[in-house]
């Protein structure tokens, strides 16, 4: 089983280690769900002939010219015919299906990447049955792809339909043409398709009583995100850092008070009693346990024949005192210890498990449901469609101590023909929950029916079971008493397990005891990323790497500078009292006695944006120097630090092949860091290392430089600039004063030419009327009205001057670019990795051999074996012998 | 001097053949000088040998691949052999050193370059990873102002 990668591509994406199912390790498993639920209510027909007997062809014209009905030679179940499509070329991702009236303006599909819709009109009445196929070409071609997942293997999510009278039912074919059930809802929910089935069908199933006129329909098929999804109940992630999470109180939840005592623990962060309506008292908050504070202890439920009663025990009490009393295996789970640092580990006394309720089908809230995490249901479980509807609440499920009702990872421990919960005709969902919802190879099962009852029975070995325990990638043991006296912190007993996880893969392996102390997960911490599960090889250090410290004594600010942070309202707050201050009209010396100088704006040095808040980092509020004068606001605080760190934080570059593609030139990483650009990271020196980025930030520039640690160690340095200088702009408030002297000044003057020059044409008037002389009297005047009119334009000028004195302005700086800010806000790792060709490794190294550089003993190789060198003394053969020999073994032999 | 026929259906390369008995002990006729190392072996013929292809020679204590068939005068069969130094030294070879370059049962890729391995020389597959800290959707300023403030305002 490979840990899906994008579960840790990401801190915001969940994490577990253990017991997930992906495809990879379904294929391992396949979970095969045998088909208890024949209904008998459910007319089947579609593209068909009404199940008329006859080979009768169908050639219904799908599409303009290629795509055509045909019918099934063989029919596969109950004499019902299905019309399916042939001939469908690979590259026709759109067509239109017929009806079953034969009609061509059906449904259509449409498949792109991960989608598959279904659209289409529906004109119908009761009992009609739509089926369509999407299968491809069924007579001769192989190159017709065969079902529309084809390829896609994956967890699809089928949205509901838009009438709920309309089903949408998925069904696969195998070989011999027996129909598998694999979706049939309205309501919206999970199907897995991986591939197993020869052909898959959809259909729409359409209740008894509609009738549709025009009835719009639609149904979106999407492959969800491969991501673990959890089957083991106890292992479903629900924090960072938390592996597990237990409650250490009861919560009752009963539906229907037939005391079964379910206990809901509804994951909080504070310990608030829930009011839930799924959780109808008490929910009490989970507790967080790091991966190596659990143990899980194997247990056996048996009897001594199939519809004996049943008992309990360990694996180990079983395997050596009662294997041969009871040899029936009923079921078998594991129940969590949870480790005591000084005590070994103590039960856990409820388990923690899915629920799946006995006596009211299947409940909504026996589904561990989280964002994204598609419902842990295996094929052909059909939920009732009130259990199906997706959201963001998870839930999960600690069952009571009631062995009967645990979740097992095989089979239902129940009494004897599940008279626990007598007359319950539901146990047979249950049954069908619990066969399926465990790792198994149907080898190691058997069914044994009596009448309407299923009971199961393991068919393994008890070397099985432990080997289905172990894949689940927690420590195990197979002692009760083990468990409670062990120490994960120094192990010495051989019954405890340490499962081997190598490059990310749980391997089913495990080690025992002292043997497994060396294990990395035995000393995983809680931090997330080191359960990260792929490269658990401890990082390689260099030694006696010492960081130097920094020098924090180091400030140039609070000497003939002030730095503060502020906000858009403190900047707005001080530009206004700046220009306030700057247009008073104050004297040259009353400036440079507040400010310093004769223009305020002088007095600020810089102004640098920064895309983050400061206030976090450092600050108090203190008034704002300006020159010999203070400002005060709210919003304006003094920074005590000029260099401040950014952490971006650590993330683990894991190798992915474990051997050189893991290196340049086969694979490449780049860095992207905010404010800084790319930087190319030479995959020799990080690969398997934890990645951190700091920036160290000159509050007083802007300027700041990424520092790129592999692990504890700078290995790479990159500047930047983070802070943008904005521009600054005053008044020249000396300019202005001057301007304003000047224009008063010569408003002053004019005025008084302007006096001057009236009086004296008059007088010149006066002395000429006085004398006679008329004639001189008239030119006098006409002389003064003109001086006086030209007087009178420069007193005007001189008044418009001094009305319109210019006020001149200063500014400070450019404005940075803001193009960064555009971008994203976070550091990016990218990596390029190689891909393979599609090739099996293993006949790869049976004619090739892997590359290595080996020194040994022949007999230390097997297979094929290329050498480089062999001292063939004490090998009795002739020179010219062994130069043949020698030439032999370097060009590749079989050991 | 005598000799085992094999039917050898294994590689050449294979250092412990796979081999099935046709004919054991069969006398080796003398007739002329015998090559060790590629020698031709003079048998009374024997149609059950026309097909082997391998043979053990005790004399020499060494394996032979039989390269070819003659079927001489006087009821005789002359196989022409070479000499499987491999096979025949195999036994003394297990505890030679030696360093190996490719080996089946390293198991996996190491970190030594192998041009042999079938990588896609087109195809990469690209992932990222996002950093968990990140700056966020806010701002500030900083403010860098010049004076001695021996008054206050507002």
């Amino acid at each position: 089983m490979k840990l899906n990668e994008n579960v840790y591509l990401s801190p915001n994406n969940w994490f577990t280690v253990a017991p997930a199912i992906n495809p990879n390790y379904q294929n391992e498993y396949p979970v095969q769900v045998p088909n208890y639920y024949t209904s008998s209510n459910v007319s089947y027909g579609g593209i068909y002939y009404g199940g008329q007997s006859g080979d009768i062809p169908l050639n219904v014209p799908i599409d303009d010219s290629i795509c055509y009905a045909g019918v099934m030679s063989e029919s596969p179940i109950n004499n019902w015919k299905y019309a399916l499509l042939s001939n469908v070329p690979p590259e026709i991702n759109t067509m239109v299906l017929g009806f079953s009236d034969g009609s061509k303006n059906g449904v259509s599909y449409t498949r792109t990447t991960d989608t598959i819709t279904l659209n289409g009109t529906l004109n119908t009445s009761s009992n009609t049955i739509l089926i369509f196929d999407l299968a491809g070409d069924y007579s001769s071609s192989t190159e017709y792809p065969k079902n529309p997942f084809q390829g896609k293997s994956g967890r699809y999510y089928i949205s509901p339909t838009t009438n709920s009278n309309v089903r949408v039912q998925l069904y696969g074919f195998n070989s011999d043409l027996q129909l598998q059930s694999l979706y049939n809802n309205s309501a919206g929910g999970y199907v897995d398709i991986d591939n197993s089935y020869q052909y898959y069908v959809f259909r729409l199933w359409i209740a008894g009583s509609s009738s549709f006129t025009n009835l719009i329909f639609t149904c979106k098929c999407t492959l969800q995100q491969q991501r673990s999804v959890n089957t083991f109940p106890a292992c479903t992630p629900i924090d960072h850092g938390a592996f597990l999470a237990f409650s250490p109180f009861d919560s009752f939840y009963s539906t229907s008070g037939d005391g079964a005592a379910q206990r809901w623990c509804f994951y909080t962060d504070t310990a608030t009693a829930q009011t839930h309506g799924k959780c109808q008292w008490h929910s009490m908050p989970l507790t967080k346990y790091r991966y190596n504070d659990i143990v899980y202890v194997i247990y056996i439920v048996c009897s001594a024949t199939i519809t004996g009663a049943i008992q309990t025990f360990d694996l180990d009490t079983y395997k050596r005192t009662y294997i041969q009393t009871y040899p029936i295996i009923r079921a078998f789970f594991m129940r969590p210890y949870i480790g005591n640092p000084d005590k070994g580990f103590n039960r856990v006394n409820y388990y923690i498990s899915r629920r799946f309720e006995p006596s009211g089908g299947v409940h909504n809230s026996s589904i561990a449901i989280s964002q994204n995490i598609p419902f842990d249901l295996p094929p052909g479980i059909n939920l009732p469609a009130a259990a199906v509807s997706p959201g963001d609440e998870f839930y999960m499920y600690g069952n009571s101590a009631n062995v009967w009702r645990c979740g097992t990872l095989f089979g239902i421990p129940t009494t004897q023909n599940m008279q626990s919960h007598a007359g319950d005709s539901d146990f047979s969902n249950c049954t069908e929950l619990a066969q399926c919802n465990m790792h198994r190879t149907t080898e190691q099962f058997e069914y044994v029916v009596d009448n309407y009852t299923v009971r199961t029975k393991f068919n393994g070995t008890l070397d099985d079971i432990v080997s289905i325990c172990a894949h689940f990638g927690v420590i195990f043991s197979d002692s009760q008493y083990s468990a409670e006296t062990s120490s994960i912190e120094n192990l010495s007993d051989d019954k405890i397990h340490i499962p081997i996880i190598t490059d990310g893969y749980i391997t089913g392996e495990y080690l025992s005891g002292t043997a497994a102390a060396e294990l990395p997960n035995v000393s995983w911490s809680d931090d997330f990323r080191d359960k990260n599960g792929y490269d658990s090889t401890p990082a390689e250090h260099f030694d006696d790497i010492t960081v130097l410290n920094p020098n924090t004594t180091i400030k140039s600010d609070d000497i003939f500078t002030h730095v503060y942070r502020a906000n858009y309202l403190g900047v707005e707050s001080l530009a206004n009292w700046l220009y306030g201050v700057s247009s008073v009209g104050a004297t040259s010396d009353e400036m440079l006695e507040k400010f310093l100088t004769l223009n305020p704006i002088d007095c600020v040095a810089d102004l640098i944006l920064y895309p983050f808040i400061i206030s976090p980092y450092a600050g108090i509020r203190k008034p704002v120097i300006i020159g010999n004068q203070t400002f005060n606001s709210n919003n304006i605080y003094k920074i005590e630090d000029d260099i401040f760190i950014l952490d971006f934080g650590t993330l683990n570059y894991r190798r992915k092949f474990g051997d050189f593609r893991d290196f340049e030139p086969y694979s490449d990483c780049t860095l992207q860091i905010p404010y800084h650009g790319d930087v190319h990271l030479k995959p020799s020196i990080y690969c398997g290392h934890d990645i951190t980025v700091k920036c160290i930030i000159d509050m007083l520039s802007g300027a700041s430089i990424a520092l790129v640690y592999r692990d504890q160690l700078v290995m790479d340095s990159i500047p930047g600039q983070i802070g943008m200088h904005v521009q600054l702009s005053g008044m020249q408030t000396a300019s202005y004063n001057a301007a304003l002297y000047s224009a008063a000044n010569g408003y002053k003057q004019a005025a008084a030419a302007d006096v001057t020059k009236t009086g004296g044409a008059l007088l010149s008037i006066a002395g000429n009327i006085g004398s006679g002389n008329f004639a001189g009297a008239v030119s006098s005047a006409f002389t003064g009205i003109m001086s006086n009119m030209q007087s009178q334009i420069s007193l005007n000028n001189a008044e418009y001057r001094l009305e319109h004195v210019q006020v001149p302005f200063k500014t400070r700086g450019t404005n940075s670019v803001l193009t960064s800010y555009g971008n994203e806000q976070c550091c990016r790792l990218i990596l390029t990795r190689p891909k393979m060709l599609e090739n099996d490794l293993e006949k790869f190294a049976q004619t090739h051999g892997f590359a290595c550089c080996i020194n040994g003993v022949v007999s230390d190789f097997s297979g094929f074996t290329k050498f480089s060198a062999v001292d063939l003394s004490g090998v009795d053969l002739s020179a010219a012998e062994k130069s043949e020999l020698l030439r032999i073994l370097q060009s590749g032999v079989y050991l | 001097m005598t000799i085992d026929i094999y039917n050898n259906i294994s590689d050449n390369r294979y250092a412990t053949k796979d081999l099935t008995p046709i004919a054991q002990n069969i006398n080796v006729l003398p007739y002329d000088r015998i090559n060790r190392d590629t020698p031709d072996f003079i048998i009374a013929n024997n149609p059950l040998a026309h097909n082997a292809n391998y043979l053990y020679c005790d004399t020499f204590n060494r394996y032979y691949y039989i390269q070819n068939i003659t079927l001489d005068i006087g009821g005789r069969m002359i196989l022409h052999c070479k000499c499987d130094v491999l096979s025949s030294a195999i036994s003394q070879l297990q505890n030679c050193n030696c360093t190996v370059v490719r080996s089946e049962s390293a198991g996996r890729p190491s970190d030594v370059p192998d041009s042999e391995l079938p990588i896609n020389p087109v195809a990469y597959d690209t992932l990222s990873q996002i950093f968990p800290v990140s700056i966020g959707n806010n701002n500030d300023f900083v403010l860098i102002t010049i004076g001695g403030a021996i008054n206050e305002t507002e």
